[in-house]
């Protein structure tokens, strides 16, 4: 009976895997490490999903979603002809790659970024462009215009830096940057922006978008993306039939229903938000002025003056009960760690805690 | 704008098909609820009443991302299979695995071989990875092994696929014959073997799991007996090597928080799954006399759908088309030999008297 090692492609072998922020086992952890929202979907959506999780869970999927993109066109414009939905936008990104970059073909993004990027352009054999952010963390517009470009990839407002690059930046963006545009709004609700008016001018950018921060649903995987219907039907040719699970669809309908319940969500965590910017400031931290749901902080300078190390303190508060972001030793954020907005008193529980751990208690 | 879209080669390529059509489209369009749904091989048994309370519990954790590796899920397949936690792949839905299983296995213009007219998703992502779909014949409505062995050699094929019972023909291989195939390919070809509907075959059609040949993945879902096809979990069965490299590939997040409940809850009821496969051989048995008294045969089924033959695929078309005027969902095999038929899935013994009255009718109005 043969025994040898199946043969990948060559370029999935190489390939490394994306690395998903951790998901602690332990109950007793407080998470603030993948930008979740601490307070709940309003209640129908558990009333929808239960109802759902019966005898017509039988059924196959609606594959259109029609559900969802009839609520997503009333509440953001355009028809449902403009949206498609995804099992998370994680989907629809590998579905955009799919569709507009073959092997060799170039895509740019700024860098740091979201880091799934990269690995669906390997995926896809394509080239990947990071334009690294300038000294501040801001998008250089000038550099990320390239001819070649099939796809430029923008994460508005950015992770991990929680930046957010104004309307008429993307709108130049858009005017100048030759291929597919991608607006990936994950974070949009947690700031003053929002692409799609520009999608609805230019029939090459694309706007994704999740249920997962906002909305309160990271565990449901709801994303859409937003694009003229022509530039929909090419990304509908490739997804899955069935990707999007009854039970998603349902608490998606439920949450677009209640979407006050959102609204409210998000505006107490922009509350929260600037509340811990303020409070690590005052520590001596270096806090970016963020337009999501977490924040990103450089660590106080040590006596020495020495470059920061954040591991330290990512492992001092892991072990009292805090996790957060820390990207080890990735160049430009080795001293820094992203923060996602717990709830008030998560919050300060964190900065309790901080201030026990700078105090060597 | 349709020319001036940046398309790659591929996807420029593609075939002009309609998006994928689904029941709830033909309600849509129909603007009333279909009568009777019996084409998507969907388990009218509905799902386990634990699973139903343990989604209903995992919904008020919404907020919270799902496990990326589903390890309660993957550990307890582990275990229902006798096999390390290593040769298990949790997925959304079978489609989803299919995918990723040609994306790494078959480069653009590289041949995968597949009986001609089986399972058409297979066949989606086969063309829609760029790659060269090989179709063989089936042989008096299976699957022509030795001609598949043979293709796949001559073509270097570095992929083959297999249903195991067959969709849509419903026949199935005996496990000895599929493990020679196996072999017979060689050991650079990997044999996708898809069980979705194992659960209702006969024990010679499953090849025992260990022990495990690393050039053979199989596929298994919570669609059919389970009852969860709304809920998108299949699995994968695979030497290790090939569940590391999906890892890298895969959407982390696939499986949502309240589908990895159901499905692990599921498992747990198997006197549930039990019933309704018990039901489902009852059902194939009811439905066959009933299209019987009306003078057709039905091919021989290890599923949960049963083909009845009309004679030719015209006449199978009319006959779809009618039904689905008559607000009754079935569908039919796309190609020969299967397309003389029509593809029914086992329901209840109403939603067949009714399938069966319309089909009379039917008959009584087409020429002889």
């Amino acid at each position: 009976m043969p025994q040898k090692a199946p043969k990948f492609l060559d370029h999935i072998e190489r390939m490394a895997g994306y690395i998903p922020g951790e998901q602690p086992r332990q109950a007793d952890i407080v998470k603030l490490n993948t930008n979740e929202n601490p307070y709940p979907p309003p209640p129908s959506v558990l009333e929808r999903v239960r109802e759902a999780a019966t005898q017509d869970l039988r059924k196959y999927p609606d594959a259109a979603a029609s559900g969802v993109r009839e609520r997503l066109s009333r509440l953001l414009g355009g028809s449902p002809d403009n949206f498609v939905i995804g099992n998370g936008s994680d989907e629809l990104l590998n579905v955009i790659l799919r569709c507009f970059a073959g092997p060799g073909d170039l895509v740019t993004f700024p860098w740091p970024t979201y880091p799934y990027y990269d690995k669906l352009i390997d995926l896809q054999q394509a080239k990947p462009h990071p334009v690294p952010l300038d000294d501040d963390f801001q998008v250089a517009i000038d550099d990320l215009v390239h001819p070649e470009s099939r796809i430029t990839l923008l994460a508005n407002p950015n992770s991990p830096t929680g930046i957010g690059l104004s309307r008429e930046s993307i709108d130049e963006l858009a005017s100048r940057c030759s291929g597919i545009l991608v607006v990936d709004e994950a974070y949009v609700d947690f700031s003053a922006g929002g692409a799609i008016e520009i999608a609805q001018k230019h029939p090459h950018v694309i706007v994704t978008r999740t249920l997962s921060k906002s909305f309160s649903l990271a565990g449901v995987r709801v994303g859409f993306a937003y694009a003229h219907p022509t530039l929909i039907a090419g990304l509908w040719k490739v997804k899955e039939h069935y990707n999007v699970s009854s039970l998603s669809q349902v608490a998606a309908e439920a949450a677009l229903d209640d979407i006050d319940v959102m609204r409210v969500n998000a505006e107490r965590i922009i509350a929260t938000r600037m509340r811990l910017s303020n409070e690590l400031r005052t520590r001596g931290f270096f806090v970016w002025s963020s337009e999501a749901n977490f924040v990103l902080a450089r660590i106080p300078v040590g006596d020495a003056g020495h470059v920061g190390d954040a591991q330290p303190l990512f492992e001092a508060l892991k072990e009292r009960g805090y996790l957060v972001r820390h990207y080890g030793q990735q160049p430009r954020l080795s001293d820094c760690l992203r923060i996602s907005i717990g709830s008030d008193e998560q919050i300060d529980g964190l900065l309790d805690t901080l201030d026990h751990v700078v105090e060597g208690d | 704008m349709g020319t001036r879209l940046p398309l790659t080669s591929v996807v420029r390529n593609l075939p002009e098909m309609v998006p994928f059509v689904g029941p709830e489209t033909f309600e849509r369009r129909q603007g009333r609820a279909l009568r009777v749904r019996l084409g998507a091989n969907e388990s009218v048994f509905g799902i386990s009443p634990v699973a139903a309370e343990a989604m209903s519990a995992a919904a008020a954790k919404a907020w919270m991302y799902n496990d990326p590796e589903a390890y309660d899920l993957t550990e307890a397949l582990a275990q229902a299979h006798g096999v390390p936690q290593t040769h298990v792949q949790v997925g959304a839905g079978i489609d989803e695995l299919l995918g990723l299983l040609v994306r790494v296995f078959a480069d653009v213009g590289e041949p995968v071989v597949m009986s001609d007219g089986s399972y058409p998703t297979f066949a989606y992502h086969v063309v829609g990875h760029g790659a060269r779909l090989v179709g063989v014949d089936y042989q008096n409505g299976h699957v022509d092994l030795a001609a598949m062995a043979d293709r796949a050699r001559t073509e270097q094929a570095r992929l083959v696929y297999m249903a195991n019972p067959d969709n849509p023909m419903g026949s199935w291989c005996a496990a000895r014959q599929i493990e020679h195939f196996v072999d017979a390919v060689g050991e650079d070809c990997i044999v996708i073997l898809d069980e979705a509907y194992a659960d209702f075959a006969p024990t010679e059609a499953i090849v025992p799991v260990l022990p495990l040949r690393p050039n053979l993945v199989r596929t298994r879902t919570f669609s059919k007996a389970h009852g969860m096809a709304g809920a998108r979990v299949g699995y994968l069965l695979a030497d290790p090597s090939i569940v590391e490299i999906l890892g890298r590939v895969r959407n982390q997040f696939g499986v949502n928080r309240i589908a990895q409940a159901g499905a692990l809850a599921s498992l747990s009821d198997a006197g549930f799954v039990h019933r309704v496969v018990e039901s489902v051989t009852v059902g194939r048995q009811q439905l066959s006399a009933l299209a019987e008294r009306l003078g057709l045969s039905c091919l021989p089924s290890a599923t949960n759908f049963v083909n009845i033959d009309v004679g030719d695929g015209e006449r199978a078309r009319q006959i779809l088309q009618q039904l689905l005027e008559r607000d009754i969902f079935v569908r039919m095999p796309s190609k020969p030999p299967g397309d003389r038929c029509i593809r029914v899935t086992i329901g209840h013994a109403e939603d067949h008297e009714i399938l069966i009255d319309a089909l009379a009718e039917i008959l009584n109005g087409l020429p002889g």
